[in-house]
């Protein structure tokens, strides 16, 4: 149709003058069109949960928007101490829709990562970025559930079924996140 | 060819003389052969006067000799070319011993060509005398070699012999039998044509036999039995074809009437099971009455031996398996007759059950009682009101009491039996002391007795006696006084209406506390509640539950009926009224949807299962009205949604006269005919002006008519109460001829009562009240005809049904809206504290499935009425329509959407004003074999702009009362195909990105954009802000416009019977069914913004609950955070979320949400997704739609039955059936490799590859409802002519008739390869026709 693609390449027209953030991104990259519309309800909620990280303080977890684009961010990982991933630390891409937070973030690893629920593409397979999402979670409780699903993974229902059969045996385990890791 | 013709008058002389050499005869017979079929008859004559040809052509037949066999070819040709002329001389070559002759050249078998040629004769001839050629032994001859013979030859030989057998009268009928063997061996032949042709020879030679002992003996023996059950085994009777399933259920019947063997070995056979299959099939999900009557019959006939052979019956009745089998069978013909929706069929149901209860042992009769529960099936029909069908289970009764006296006693208390017989009996005396008056009523009532016994002629006197019932009755109750009732039952009526009474009585009490105040009367409550719906309820008999009132006390309980007082003028009172019926019904689905733990069925399932079986009773109330007596009926699983052509529509003559003391009115004279569905309103206004006089002129609902001084109803045609008036009571009506020819005399008067329609004003007062409402159930006519007591519509509430209709349309109701009634208790247990977390607000119970409150009895007899050819012109009773629309649950869906087509059908045709004009883009040069080309307009659309095309057409024709078909600029298809495609695609259009039609639209786009805006749980309009007029580039009107353009597209798909292309959800079908949408509608197509919106909802709840019961305005904030998060932290503006430019007020993106004004942003965003931010498109929606057709004329169907009528069915389809829905012909048969072939690869094929094939040769993407099945024309395959090199060819379509042109292409492989470049490059173009 003539008339949907004409929308969406002019569609940056409407950009609200209030968001300063969108109004940049824009300027950077074509597919902003869409984001160019978001609200500033999502952009003051990503702003405090950015200064809430900051404040906060916890180990091992920590997430910053990437270049001036509140909507996409950057969050790393340490393993944590006495599981195989002790001494490994992850980057994470999250992207935000602009229902956020109704709607969860898109999260996946960019550091590969051998993990029974993590496929070879960096997606993750956990119930709160699915079906189990709540707008009470933020970026902070992801991080968090994360790490933790790091050093419990859930070998029901495997992305990796590698992974997966290799759990029962950690010193093999080991050895593979070592190798990914390191080839990274 | 003159030539030719000249040399014949030599032929002649030549032949006749006997004296010249074979080579004389040779040539004369050549040159014979060469003329004949240039000759004609009267040529034949004047060149022979008979003696020649049929003299001599026989003998040159069976002359013998070494080098003869070339002249017996000719000469049997010969004899096929006079006979083919001169038909009249077959007889004459018959006594010249031509038959024998034949018969025994062909049982020689020298050589093929001859024996081909004398088949050929043999077939005329007997064609002219089948006696003759019997009496000679043809049938078997030509059968003897068959399996020699090419397959026309095969058909030709099959088709002697039906010519033969089926003249043979009784003394032919052993020399017929001795074709039965090899037929019998035909019948497993895997060639279809054959197995029918040798299945209906034996059919005829059964019939002919007049159940003969000896012969149907010899046919068992020949294991045609055997043979037919295998045919029908496994299903068989599901794929072998209507045909031969009639045959072959005619044959049994045939044989297993006279020969106890053959009913023995059907035992064994374990024909019970089949017939049970068959049953079950048939009465529940095809409802074929025809095909009932025919298996009931074949009961009938297995039963017959049992009676005349002892030495059969103490077989059956001694041994275990049999007994079984017996008991099986009672359990079938109670099923029958429990849904048969014609008094004949429950009177041979009834029948036949006594013929086995006479020959069965008191053991066994014991416990057919406790498998089958007779008593109760007894008590049913007792309630009847046909005589024929109370006598006999009089019969019946009495007839198991002689047998097992004590027990049948205690069994007939329980069930009501004997309550039914003591209301006969005064009954029956009440009938004899009026006995005169009634005497001509009672004369009418049409005998079924001759039903059974085909000998009896109709002439014959009814056999029942006018006293005979009363008799019976009382003959019956003296037998009862025998035995010494034994004291208080446990199954006493009052004892069960007690509790129940009892248990109303504490919920009632039970709803004014609060579950937190009284958790022990909780627990007590609940207690009874399983007691009574789980423990007492399935043991308690249908006519106990329906005599204690049950229902209505339940419904009373319901409704809040103590409190009840007719004062809907105070808003207040109503309001109150409202809570308080929600509450009971949540309460009350509570109890009812959860599963206790013993047993794994639902309270409710049992509750409604005894409504039905009580609803049932009321047999008479829902008569069937048909107007010939034995007519042609329509086939009943296939509708077409138009005809072709109506016959007349027959019309009723009415002679109007003045009533008696009318003073103010004027006489009418001559007689009026008026059309069958004419109500009294619409005669009214016709009759009026000829009748009043000056003065009178104004005043509504100024006429009341009446027949026979019984006032008409306002509600029924006058043509329904007429017939039911002259026919009360009578469970089904059959009119016959005199019926229409008769002038009936129809009285009227000045109404002189104004009564002012109640229902419409309180209707008007209740909606002030529904605003005030936040649940939406509480607004839909379910929760109405709750407030009212009442069902909607003008109804006879004394109709013994009508209780049972409205507590089962409460119970409806409340499972339909179990889940909206459960969110709504969490969310009150959550805002008083009860459940802590918000977590914990879940649903536990789920509703019983929809199809459990379908009653079979209802549908079938529904689907009667509808077969009915009148139907369609306004011969339908007013039970249906009232129904039909107050509880479109009782009837399947099948049968509705029968109903639906029928009946929009004939409102359809019925507004039919004006044609429009001839459009210029008409496609006047259509194919000529169109048959239908007065009832279709053709448009062209242009495939690059469909969208605006369609626009465009829809907007001039879309309410065109012709079918709409649709052709492709620049393209060569015409027809179906590219109408369906033109649907397809354009619903397909309807769904691309940035059209701003749905949600999801104006999400970021993703990585892998197909383009198409999709969710899995449905499309759902996205809102648009009343202040905004463009976002995006997108234009609002634009939007609008395209809704138009999908309520245009969607009515017209339903009217034309196409499928769309576009997954809506389940909302959206609601809002289309006239349904209110609420907060707990939003998770069904958004589940996270639902699943938020419904926690702040409880948050708000609780707030306003902590807030009105402490006095201190301090209360702990961790009961109101969210989740542990302050809600303020959730940095939420007063904007849609995800839609940042749709403020919820003005300033919206700058106010931020509270706890204080949470309650206004859950019920601003509600209010934005479900009503105001969509209002305008749903409106567009709507009123398109109805420029089409009503759209309120859909609401019998629910919203998943909407999907399945719009966009058919899902599974494309099952592989098994496959080949059973796909036709071959044209160079085909489905054992043509290429076919084998083709189906394995079709067989082979993914979801994918099978939409793609489907969109390939039906030009849609989904199957019609039904599937592959009911796809017309069926889905046929056929040879493509290839010049040159085969598998160089594509197979390709022509989709009007669904033939895919397949080249026999020389391997599985390169058929597999060129059909998938077939589907990936036919699709979008009609250019590969």
């Amino acid at each position: 149709m003539a008339r949907g693609e004409n929308s969406e390449s002019h569609g940056s027209g409407n950009v609200p003058a209030s968001s300063p953030a969108a109004a940049s991104s824009t300027a950077k990259q074509a597919p902003a069109a869409a984001r160019g519309a978001e609200g500033q309800s999502v952009v003051r909620r990503l702003q405090s949960e950015l200064m809430a990280l900051m404040m906060g303080g916890d180990p091992g977890v920590s997430a910053f928007p990437e270049g001036d684009n509140i909507f996409q961010w950057i969050g790393t990982i340490d393993g944590s101490a006495a599981t195989v991933y002790e001494g490994t630390s992850y980057r994470l891409g999250l992207a935000f829709p602009s229902d956020y937070p109704y709607k969860p973030p898109k999260v996946r690893f960019e550091t590969p990562c051998f993990h029974p629920n993590v496929d070879t593409h960096g997606n993750i397979c956990l119930d709160i970025l699915q079906d189990k999402w709540s707008s009470a979670y933020d970026v902070r409780t992801i991080l968090l559930s994360i790490q933790s699903l790091l050093g419990e993974p859930n070998n029901d229902s495997p992305l990796n079924t590698q992974a997966a059969a290799l759990w029962a045996n950690q010193e093999e385990f080991r050895k593979m996140v070592e190798k990914l890791y390191k080839a990274a | 060819m003159a030539d030719v013709l000249a040399y014949l008058p030599y032929v002649v002389p030549a032949l006749a003389d006997k004296d010249q050499g074979a080579d004389g005869h040779l040539a004369a017979l050549e040159t014979l052969c060469v003329a004949l079929p240039y000759a004609y008859p009267d040529l034949l004559i004047t060149v022979d006067k008979v003696d020649c040809f049929v003299t001599r052509l026989p003998a040159l037949v069976s002359a013998s000799g070494a080098d003869q066999g070339n002249m017996a070819v000719l000469a049997a040709q010969a004899i096929a070319g006079v006979v083919e002329q001169l038909p009249e001389w077959a007889e004459s070559f018959e006594k010249n011993g031509a038959v024998q002759a034949l018969r025994d050249r062909m049982l020689a078998v020298d050589n093929m060509e001859l024996a081909e040629k004398c088949l050929l004769a043999l077939k005329l001839i007997c064609e002219e005398c089948p006696h003759q050629c019997l009496r000679h032994g043809v049938a078997a001859a030509v059968l003897q070699f068959f399996d020699f013979f090419p397959t026309n030859e095969q058909k030709v030989a099959l088709k002697i012999v039906a010519e033969i057998v089926e003249e043979c009268d009784e003394a032919d009928v052993p020399k017929a039998m001795e074709a039965a063997p090899a037929l019998c061996n035909l019948l497993q032949s895997s060639d279809n044509t054959i197995q029918k042709s040798a299945l209906s020879c034996l059919c005829m030679i059964a019939s002919n036999a007049h159940g003969k002992a000896e012969h149907m003996d010899m046919l068992c023996e020949l294991k045609v039995v055997d043979t037919a059950m295998r045919m029908l085994e496994k299903d068989g009777w599901k794929t072998i074809g209507d045909e031969n399933l009639t045959g072959i259920l005619g044959l049994l019947k045939n044989i297993s009437s006279a020969s106890a063997k053959a009913v023995k070995s059907l035992f064994d056979l374990g024909v019970c099971d089949l017939l049970k299959q068959m049953i079950t099939y048939y009465s529940s999900s095809q409802s074929n009455s025809d095909k009932l009557q025919m298996l009931v019959e074949l009961i009938n006939q297995l039963m017959r031996p049992l009676e005349t052979s002892d030495a059969l019956k103490n077989a059956i009745v001694e041994q275990n398996p049999y007994l079984d089998q017996l008991s099986s069978i009672v359990t079938l013909l109670i099923q029958v007759a429990k849904c048969g929706a014609l008094s004949s069929v429950c009177y041979t149901c009834i029948v036949l059950i006594g013929n086995i209860v006479e020959v069965s042992t008191p053991a066994f009769l014991i416990e057919l009682q406790k498998t089958a529960n007779l008593s109760s099936f007894l008590m049913c029909l007792l309630a009847r009101k046909k005589r024929h069908v109370v006598f006999e289970t009089l019969k019946v009764s009495k007839s198991l009491l002689k047998k097992q006296h004590q027990f049948f006693f205690e069994s007939f208390d329980k069930e009501g039996v004997k309550h039914a017989i003591d209301a006969i009996q005064a009954q029956e005396k009440d009938r004899n002391s009026n006995h005169k008056l009634k005497m001509k009523n009672k004369m009418q009532e049409h005998c079924v007795c001759f039903n059974l016994d085909s000998d009896a002629s109709s002439t014959d006197r009814c056999k029942i006696e006018n006293n005979a019932i009363l008799n019976l009755a009382e003959e019956i109750k003296k037998s009862f006084s025998v035995v010494k009732a034994s004291n208080k039952s446990p199954y006493r009526l009052g004892c069960f209406t007690t509790f129940v009474k009892g248990y109303f009585a504490k919920l009632n009490g039970h709803t004014t506390t609060t579950p937190t105040q009284n958790l022990d009367r909780c627990r007590e409550l609940s207690e009874v509640s399983r007691r009574l719906l789980s423990d007492k309820l399935p043991s308690t008999s249908t006519f106990v539950f329906a005599k204690s009132g049950s229902a209505k006390d339940l419904s009373d309980y319901l409704c809040n009926m103590a409190y009840l007082k007719p004062n809907l003028n105070n808003r207040q009172y109503l309001l109150e009224r409202a809570k308080e019926v929600q509450c009971r019904l949540q309460k009350f689905a509570h109890l009812a949807l959860e599963m206790s733990n013993e047993s794994s069925v639902k309270p409710l399932e049992i509750l409604v299962e005894k409504l039905l079986d009580s609803l049932h009773m009321s047999y008479e109330s829902f008569p069937v009205i048909l107007s010939h007596h034995k007519q042609s009926t329509r086939e009943s699983t296939m509708i077409p949604l138009r005809y072709s052509g109506i016959e007349d529509s027959e019309s009723l003559h009415i002679k109007f006269v003045k009533a008696r003391r009318e003073k103010e009115l004027q006489g009418y004279g001559g007689v009026l005919p008026i059309p069958i569905s004419s109500k009294p309103d619409a005669i009214e206004a016709d009759l009026w002006p000829n009748i009043c006089s000056a003065r009178n002129r104004q005043g509504s609902s100024r006429l009341m008519f009446s027949y026979k001084g019984i006032q008409l109803k306002s509600s029924a045609t006058i043509f329904e109460s007429l017939v039911r008036l002259m026919n009360e009571g009578k469970s089904d009506i059959t009119l016959d001829q005199s019926f229409w020819k008769e002038v009936h005399r129809i009285s009227y008067k000045r109404n002189k009562s104004k009564k002012i329609s109640t229902l419409s004003s309180s209707d008007a007062r209740l909606s002030a009240v529904h605003e005030k409402l936040e649940q939406s159930l509480l607004k839909g006519p379910f929760f109405s005809a709750m407030f009212l007591g009442k069902l909607p519509g003008d109804v006879d509430e004394s109709d013994p049904s009508y209780n049972l209709l409205f507590t089962l349309k409460i119970l409806e109701g409340l499972n339909r809206f179990s889940y909206q009634l459960s969110m709504d208790e969490k969310i009150r247990l959550f805002a008083e504290s009860c459940l802590r977390d918000l977590d914990d607000i879940k649903v536990t119970i789920s509703p019983i499935p929809q199809h459990q409150f379908t009653s079979i009895l209802l549908t079938s007899k529904l689907e009667l009425q509808m077969q009915e050819s009148l139907f369609e012109v306004g011969l339908v009773p007013s039970w249906c329509v009232y129904l039909v629309e107050t509880c479109p649950f009782l009837f399947s869906f099948n049968a509705r959407w029968k109903y639906f087509c029928l009946t929009l059908h004939r409102s359809f045709m019925g507004d039919d004003t004006s044609d429009p004009d001839s459009p210029n883009e008409e496609d006047e040069a259509s194919d000529a074999s169109n048959e239908a080309a007065n009832k279709t307009k053709k448009y062209k659309v242009t495939r690059g702009n469909i969208l605006e095309s369609a626009i465009s057409m829809m907007a001039k024709h879309g309410s065109s009362t012709k079918t709409i078909e649709v052709a492709f600029e620049g393209e060569a298809g015409t027809g179906r195909g590219p109408t369906i495609e033109f649907y397809s695609t354009v619903s397909h259009e309807l769904q691309r990105f940035g059209l701003g039609m749905w949600r999801g639209d104006n999400a970021r786009k993703a990585e892998g954009e197909t383009g198409f805006v999709h969710s899995s749980f449905g499309l759902f309009p996205q809102p648009w802000s009343s202040e905004v007029t463009s976002s995006r580039g997108i234009e609002f009107s634009d939007v609008v416009q395209k809704f138009k353009l999908l309520g245009h597209i969607v009515a017209r798909a339903v009217l034309d019977g196409r499928i769309l292309d576009i997954s809506l959800s389940k909302a959206f079908y609601k809002i289309i069914l006239g349904q209110e949408l609420d907060i707990y509608d939003i998770p069904s197509f958004d589940p996270e913004l639902g699943k938020t919106v419904v926690e702040f909802q409880a948050l708000v709840k609780r707030k306003k609950f902590l807030e009105s019961s402490s006095e201190t305005t301090s209360y702990p904030s961790a009961d109101l955070s969210y989740k542990n998060v302050r809600l303020e932290d959730l940095c939420l503006d007063f904007t849609l979320p995800g839609n940042p430019e749709y403020e919820l007020v003005p300033g919206g993106s700058d106010k931020m949400v509270t706890l204080d004004s949470l309650e206004e942003y859950v019920y601003l965003i509600v209010d934005a997704t479900l009503k105001s931010g969509i209002a305008k498109q749903i409106e567009a929606f709507k009123s398109a739609f109805n420029e089409v057709f009503a759209l309120k004329t859909l609401r019998m169907f629910n919203e998943e039955e909407m999907e399945r009528i719009l966009c058919g069915e899902h599974d494309a389809w099952a592989s098994s059936k496959l080949a059973d829905h796909i036709e071959f012909d044209h160079g085909y048969d489905a054992h043509s490799p290429p076919v084998v072939n083709f189906l394995e690869i079709l067989r082979e094929f993914g979801r994918e590859e099978q939409r793609a094939f489907i969109q390939f040769s039906t030009g849609a993407p989904t199957l019609p409802l039904g599937g592959l099945a009911s796809l017309n024309p069926k889905l046929t395959v056929v040879r493509k002519q290839c010049d040159g090199c085969v598998d160089g060819e594509l197979p390709s379509v022509n989709t009007c008739r669904h033939f895919i042109k397949l080249p026999p292409y020389s391997s599985k492989e390169i058929m597999r390869e060129k059909l998938k470049y077939a589907l990936a490059e036919g699709l979008g173009s009609f250019h590969l026709s």
